[in-house]
């Protein structure tokens, strides 16, 4: 697909990349999860302030090491719209900003920047361009907020001039990226990520937990189940007899004995008695405060004498 | 108004046709005296009824046939009866049943006296297991006065199984058959339940049985609460060593009661406390006479017994090898170093204590308790008690609710925070919700991973 714009050609690659995938590319991006939800932060709270979705723009700061560049953090960069529509990126503002960050960080650079949208389009080259200026060899990370949640929705670019029919042509080349994280940024996260998606506060995250963990040994239990029907049929003479499939069953029931061991099973009643007997004490403080309830329902249905300490009656 | 058969059965029918039955109710009472003195006319009256569609007619036939056997009566005609309401309560009409509640249980109490005064009450135990079911109606947990009919038949003729199955459900409801029944029932039921259980030897059931009858609430002392108080001492100093008080809610004529005629069942708690076997013989068969009048000499025996027991059990707190003189010097047994053996024997046999006896250097050697609580039946036990406790905390729900629709209740909450409406109405919502809303998720999660365990 080509764009020809004022003498230009802009070329950007048909395929998608897909995380994992080998493709083209002279870097490896490590993209922390960070940036992702600083930059939906980004777009949200301009959404939110102006009442209607718009284009933002950031630079992205890491650490490059050999061929592999590890995007941590991102921060948002000024601009002005002049009569054209272009974008012009605040140079001042961002060297006042590297300033600062050089200051508490100092082993990290500045290695592109962001912008959200869709497909690639030449203003998006052309901020390519400036930012260029400023930094050499930047990538470009492009996040499109309405993209459904399982298609692809960040793409990262990285830029190549080419020399073509005598022009300099800067091209944008996807690049793969895997996502990395540490522990506390993780944990972090997903508290956020939590904290915004659950409506009600009265659920408590333990039975969150245990249902996420139900419904996945339900999924086990029902698929190996399946199975076991399968194999009933085989031996009912119902079903035409699968060597692979028989022997791939075979290599799961194989896989079993690891989980044995009297050593093991003791520790497991040890824990699993332990873990019921303080369920058994959760169990009994609920007991107590809903006979609690009770008690003082029935003394003020009786007319019975309040005692002195609880002499403010409250209905709970 | 003449009785004859035919009229008898004609209003009889008439009232069940047309479905009359607290008429006919009245009818059958107001009539009672008369019809009880004809006698003949009953089984006459039985033959022309149909046992389905006039089952309270025939409830009320049953019952004044009941009364009118006496000691004189033979035993056919007590086996007869018997049959007869078997077969009544295989085809009995429910509803039909709920009017007269009372008076089918009076039956009840009637064949036990009668079984009893013969000494034959081991035939009347499978009747008592059958009228309980068609009492309770598919509730088990309900309380009927032929509960404690069924625990005396049993332990006359010293047959408990059948009782345990009705007593080892926990009473959250009495049935108050149409106003008949009454506090003796309920006290009769915990005491001889009690005794159902000492007799199985599980002493911590009969205490609690023993401790309701005792703390039942009480204008005047009954007789039964007297009796129940004395066993309750002796199963106390059994289980626990001590005689544990009882608890606050016991009405203050029982206490008070207690401290001025109990005296010989205190003194006995107070020197088994102080340990020694010698003094506490010295003081049962000073007391002898009053225990033998009791019937309690039995359990005072097995009091004597364990107060060894438990002197030995002191002694695994504090030496870990021990001579066998040594035993019998520091636990104040006054046995031979054979019944010493044997007793100890028994001991490690039944788990009371862990050790292992030398034969070559006579030595005792106290180990410790090996159990480490990581099986499977700790779990299922713990388990059951979290099940347990979860069905109570259901049921307690369930009155709270039907307390708070009460219009009566609501009525004196409004009257008692009548400035603070709004909050008021706030809390009665939030309390609604939260309350149906937190527990059964709970709940469900945890029953559906007990299904993994099983």
């Amino acid at each position: 697909m080509m764009e020809v714009e004022n003498g230009q050609k802009v070329e950007v690659a048909t395929s998608m990349p897909v995380p994992g995938n080998s493709g083209s590319g002279s870097f490896i991006v490590k993209l922390h999860p960070l940036v992702v939800m600083n930059i939906s932060d980004h777009w949200t709270r301009l959404k939110a302030q102006n009442d209607a979705p718009q284009k933002v723009y950031g630079a992205l700061i890491g650490k490059q090491d050999g061929r592999v560049m590890e995007v941590m953090n991102s921060f948002e960069l000024l601009y002005t719209k002049d009569e054209d529509g272009n974008v012009i990126v605040d140079t001042e503002y961002f060297y006042v900003k590297e300033e600062q960050f050089k200051q508490v960080f100092k082993d990290i650079d500045f290695h592109g920047w962001y912008s959200t949208g869709g497909e690639i389009s030449d203003l998006d080259v052309k901020v390519h361009n400036q930012i260029c200026s400023i930094i050499e060899n930047p990538i470009f990370f492009k996040l499109d907020p309405n993209a459904a949640s399982n298609s692809q929705n960040i793409s990262v670019y990285e830029s190549v001039i080419d020399i073509e029919e005598g022009n300099a042509i800067t091209r944008l080349l996807p690049l793969n990226y895997t996502l990395t994280t540490e522990e506390a940024e993780r944990i972090g996260i997903d508290h956020v990520a939590r904290a915004t998606n659950t409506e009600s506060e009265n659920v408590s995250s333990a039975s969150e937990h245990l249902r996420s963990q139900h419904s996945s040994i339900m999924m086990l239990y029902t698929r190996i189940r399946f199975i076991l029907g399968y194999l009933q049929s085989v031996r009912d003479g119902e079903l035409p007899c699968d060597h692979e499939m028989l022997r791939s069953v075979h290599a799961l029931c194989r896989r079993l004995p690891v989980l044995g061991g009297d050593g093991l099973t003791s520790e497991l009643h040890d824990e699993y008695n332990d873990i019921t007997l303080m369920l058994y004490l959760g169990v009994m403080n609920k007991g107590s405060q809903t006979m609690n309830q009770f008690i003082n329902k029935f003394n003020l249905l009786h007319d019975r004498h309040v005692r002195r300490s609880s002499r403010k009656m409250t209905v709970v | 108004m003449s009785c004859s058969v035919e009229d008898l059965v004609s209003h009889i029918t008439n009232y069940s046709s047309r479905k009359e039955y607290t008429l006919l109710n009245d009818f059958m009472n107001q009539h009672y005296q008369l019809l009880l003195k004809n006698q003949s006319l009953h089984d006459l009256i039985l033959e022309a009824l149909n046992v389905q569609r006039h089952s309270l007619g025939v409830l009320h036939i049953m019952a004044m046939k009941a009364s009118c056997i006496t000691s004189q009566s033979s035993l056919e005609t007590v086996s007869q009866l018997m049959q007869q309401m078997t077969v009544f309560m295989s085809q009995c009409c429910q509803d039909q049943l709920n009017l007269a509640r009372g008076c089918f249980a009076n039956i009840f109490h009637h064949i036990t006296h009668l079984l009893c005064e013969r000494k034959i009450p081991i035939r009347g135990i499978k009747l008592m297991c059958l009228a309980i079911d068609t009492l309770q109606n598919g509730e088990p947990s309900s309380l009927t006065s032929v509960h404690a009919d069924l625990c005396q038949l049993c332990l006359a003729a010293k047959c408990f199984k059948p009782a345990l199955k009705y007593i080892d459900v926990e009473i959250s409801k009495i049935d108050k058959e149409c106003g008949m029944m009454t506090a003796f029932h309920l006290l009769s039921y915990y005491y001889y339940g009690g005794m159902v259980y000492t007799a199985m030897k599980r002493y911590d059931r009969a205490l609690y049985f023993y401790e309701q009858a005792v703390t039942c609430p009480a204008t005047m002392v009954s007789m039964i609460m007297t009796e129940a108080y004395k066993k309750y001492v002796l199963v106390s100093l059994i289980l626990e060593g001590k005689l544990i008080p009882l608890p606050r809610y016991t009405s203050s004529v029982t206490t008070r009661w207690i401290k001025n005629y109990m005296t010989e069942y205190q003194e006995l708690a107070t020197e088994y406390c102080k340990g020694s076997a010698t003094q506490l013989n010295a003081l049962v068969s000073r007391h002898n006479i009053t225990y033998t009048q009791d019937h309690n000499m039995g359990l005072v025996k097995q009091v004597a017994i364990s107060l060894d027991k438990r002197n030995i059990q002191k002694l695994t707190k504090t030496f870990i090898t021990l001579s066998l003189e040594d035993v019998v010097m520091r636990a104040h047994l006054n046995c031979n170093i054979e019944q010493l053996e044997k007793l100890l024997l028994k001991m490690i046999a039944e788990k009371e204590i862990f050790a292992g006896i030398d034969q070559q250097s006579k030595m005792v050697k106290f180990y410790d308790n090996p159990e480490q609580y990581n099986s499977c039946e700790t779990l299922e036990s713990i388990d059951k008690h979290v099940q347990n406790f979860m069905d109570i905390d259901n049921k307690i729900k369930e009155m709270n609710q039907a307390v708070m629709v009460n219009p009566l209740y609501l009525h004196k909450v409004k009257s008692s925070t009548s400035p603070h409406d709004e909050e008021f109405e706030a809390q009665l919502s939030q309390t609604a919700s939260t309350s149906s809303s937190s527990a059964p998720r709970s709940s469900a999660l945890l029953s559906k991973l007990n299904m993994f365990n099983k």
